[in-house]
């Protein structure tokens, strides 16, 4: 029997429990598994292979998100060195430029002095590890950070006009903060033969007149009671003669063959409606029209068909034997050829060319017809500085943005301007009920016909200006960099 | 204890960290990103930084607790503004995040740190609820106090023990007597007191060691022997006086488990607080290093 206190475990203090313990392992174990064991294994690449390979945390534990999709592949997926080529630096644009040698600039770094690019790594755009992922910007700011106020890029002599964004807001109530559209619109110079044409980029608020020398009324053709044409009465509608490209984005030029000459034949005369002349060249029109009269005549005097060569004899007007028979020759040919002739003012004139051409007259006996086309060029891409899917608004009615059943005119340009577009699309920051839409939803940043990345990177002037400068300041012990001032003086004349 | 923590110097760092939190908030919603939100925007650095900082400097608080001779404000000013910079710290961490998380040395980071701010609104939540049970509780006597008087009623019952079988009854209960233990059982306030019986009192349970949770079988057996004792007589009184003694004991006993069932649970949530943080400072330093690695 004992009075002596028994050792009672009353606090935790008195268990096996321990703060330090567990604290020290947890700190070492952490320490070890997720940066030391990793940043060794770098030092070989098999140990860091295996590493990944293993269960144990790899230096994938540090990928702070999935890479975007189209960089989801082994090369890549499970080659961090790939890009991180050097600890503790930036990912370099060469890592990106390996792959993707063919990308291009914004803008012509030649032509333009505009700094504000410099200094820009592919990765300043184009973020990974991000979640969700996106590599591509969709935001506004990519774009509205410079041509919200292209005074502020270096950009002196840019023509452009400041564009903050897309869509007007129902709420602000002021102007689109985009401008009005202007397309890219092919203007003749010169007559007939010796026209020639160049891209203007022409207001559509100035009611611009395309001078492709067609004659076209849309009105007419899409004249709801329908059409006369050879199989009967036909009701057009657009896509009969707009399709697609492969792409489904613009559409495929119209050809006299492809799209006219199912009802606008090309026949002249109507008791041989299966002979047509050729559609193109005026002075073949002509040599076949006189070919065809000159066997007409042919047959009907010999009683037979003659042969290629006696047509062929007849048309280049060989001479006979005797004095009288040239003088027969003569009268004989006037026929033909008077025939030939007058049909040829007809369909030139009047009828079959004269539906779709204008048609002009040269009498200085340079060409066998004195009737002369004016040739076609229609304008294939209205808007190339921005890019169109018309597949993915292949529900929509193509009268919604095209307004031509209305048109009288070929001359008629049908292409919407920005209040169109702005009766579905809105900006990103949008309270409206309208499709949001950023400034990439219609351009792009890396312009196909501008020089590619890095040899812009590396030739550009506004970048050799920079040097020079700096290398100045340097002589004179002014460290500051070029100014948009100083920049902007020199790119004067 | 508890308002001083909370209430010291008028909430100031309540305010403090408010401000920092409603702060974090505002930068964040006007700031737009690169892509989305994430920690390596200037804002993503910034909160990095500042959570960074806040993080190394909670950590300090477990050396100002030791440091007595310190001079940089008091351990309860200290207290109070890890308390509440702590909570500011989910925000800014949070936000830092991007609240982009994955299966990655960066998501363990802030796992842990959820953890330990959890844990310690947890530590919160008892310091102002208990100490109030604790006194309670213990109502005027001490720990110290309680184990007292469990001895003398001890005392006391052996020196009433009369016969053999008594004897032996008392001294197997005293012995076997659990109070405390591991940290389950303080946590649970479950003491594991065993008793065997002797032959005569009990002769099924051939004297093999049986529970006495609570002292109730020692209770029992006594009540038992107390009703065999009709006639009344000397054992009659040692056992009367036993059962009184055992009622007692039972009840302090209760009163002693209570006290370190609370003083426990005062302290257990320290056992995930302090080491978590320091798992937590071991993955902020792969999570820095490593930003900058794979830069």
């Amino acid at each position: 029997m004992s009075d002596k206190k028994p050792n009672y475990k009353l606090s935790l203090e008195d268990t096996r429990l321990s703060k330090r313990l567990v604290s020290w392992v947890l700190f070492i174990v952490i320490l070890v598994l997720f940066l030391i064991v990793p940043i060794a294994s770098l030092m070989s690449e098999d140990a860091s292979k295996a590493l990944r390979d293993s269960p144990l945390p790899s230096d994938n534990s540090w990928s702070s998100g999935h890479l975007s999709s189209a960089h989801q592949i082994p090369e890549l997926n499970q080659n961090c060195q790939a890009c991180h080529v050097e600890a503790f630096e930036v990912v370099q644009d060469d890592s990106c430029l390996s792959c993707h040698d063919d990308t291009n600039h914004h803008f012509d770094t030649s032509a333009h002095d505009v700094t504000k690019l410099d200094g820009s790594r592919c990765a300043s755009c184009h973020i990974e590890h991000d979640e969700p992922s996106s590599i591509v910007r969709h935001d506004d700011k990519l774009c509205s950070s410079c041509h919200a106020d292209m005074d502020q890029t270096g950009a002196v002599d840019t023509e452009l006009v400041d564009v903050d964004s897309f869509g007007k807001e129902q709420r602000s109530g002021g102007d689109s903060p985009h401008p009005s559209f202007k397309v890219s619109m092919l203007v003749s110079e010169g007559k007939a033969d010796s026209m020639t044409w160049s891209m203007r980029r022409v207001a559509l608020a100035d009611k611009p007149l395309e001078e492709s020398n067609l004659i076209f009324p849309h009105d007419v053709h899409m004249n709801r009671e329908g059409l006369d044409a050879p199989e009967g009465n036909k009701v057009l509608a657009c896509n009969d003669c707009h399709v697609t490209d492969d792409a489904g984005e613009l559409m495929q030029p119209i050809t006299m063959e492809n799209n006219c000459r199912s009802c606008h034949t090309l026949v002249f005369d109507p008791n041989a409606p299966q002979r047509e002349v050729p559609h193109g060249d005026p002075d073949t029109v002509m040599l076949t029209l006189e070919e065809y009269y000159s066997r007409q005549f042919l047959r009907d005097n010999l009683g037979r068909n003659p042969t290629s060569q006696e047509v062929r004899d007849f048309i280049l007007r060989r001479p006979g034997e005797t004095v009288v028979r040239r003088a027969e020759q003569a009268l004989n040919l006037a026929t033909p050829w008077g025939k030939a002739n007058s049909v040829a003012a007809e369909i030139f004139e009047k009828t079959t060319c004269k539906t779709c051409h204008e048609i002009s007259i040269d009498d200085s006996g340079e060409y066998l017809s004195k009737w002369r086309v004016d040739p076609i060029r229609i304008t294939k891409q209205w808007m190339p500085k921005s890019e169109f899917d018309h597949y993915s608004h292949r529900t929509s009615d193509c009268s919604l943005c095209h307004d031509a059943s209305n048109s009288e005119q070929a001359s008629d340009v049908l292409m919407p301007d920005l209040e169109v577009c702005e009766s579905c699309h809105t900006g990103q920051q949008t309270h409206e009920n309208k499709t949001p839409s950023s400034c990439v939803s219609c351009h792009q940043f890396h312009l196909p016909e501008q020089n590619d990345w890095r040899q812009a990177l590396e030739s550009g002037s506004a970048r050799k200006i920079i040097e020079q400068i700096s290398l100045e300041h340097q002589k004179t012990g002014n460290g500051h960099l070029v100014s948009n001032a100083s920049l902007s003086n020199r790119a004067k004349p | 204890m508890y308002q001083s923590i909370l209430n010291f110097r008028r909430s100031r760092y309540l305010w403090v960290a408010l401000a920092l939190s409603l702060a974090s908030v505002v930068v964040y919603q006007w700031h737009q990103p690169i892509g989305m939100p994430n920690g390596g925007t200037w804002l993503g650095y910034t909160l990095g930084t500042i959570g960074a900082l806040l993080i190394v400097w909670l950590l300090l608080l477990g050396m100002r607790k030791r440091s007595y001779n310190s001079n940089m404000g008091t351990v309860q000013g200290w207290t109070s503004a890890h308390v509440y910079l702590g909570t500011a710290l989910l925000v800014v961490g949070t936000l830092h995040s991007g609240f982009q998380f994955g299966m990655n040395v960066h998501t363990l980071a802030y796992v842990l740190m959820v953890v330990v701010i959890m844990s310690g609104f947890f530590g919160l939540f008892v310091y102002v609820r208990y100490p109030n049970l604790l006194t309670v509780n213990r109502s005027g006597d001490t720990l110290d106090s309680l184990l007292d008087k469990v001895l003398k009623i001890d005392t006391r019952s052996r020196r009433i023990s009369s016969t053999p079988n008594l004897s032996h009854l008392v001294e197997s209960a005293i012995e076997g007597c659990q109070i405390g233990g591991g940290w389950w059982q303080q946590l649970t306030a479950t003491g594991t007191s065993v008793i065997s019986v002797p032959f005569a009192l009990q002769p099924e349970s051939q004297e093999k060691p049986q529970s006495n949770k609570g002292q109730a079988l020692v209770i029992d057996v006594l009540a038992n022997r107390l009703s065999q004792l009709s006639g009344g007589g000397e054992e009659a009184g040692a056992v009367q006086g036993l059962i009184a003694n055992f009622a007692a004991k039972q009840t302090l006993l209760r009163r002693i488990r209570r006290d370190v069932q609370i003083r426990a649970i005062l302290k257990i949530w320290l056992y995930i607080h302090v080491p978590i943080s320091f798992a937590l400072l071991a993955a902020l330093i792969t999570h820095v290093i490593v930003v900058f690695f794979y830069w």
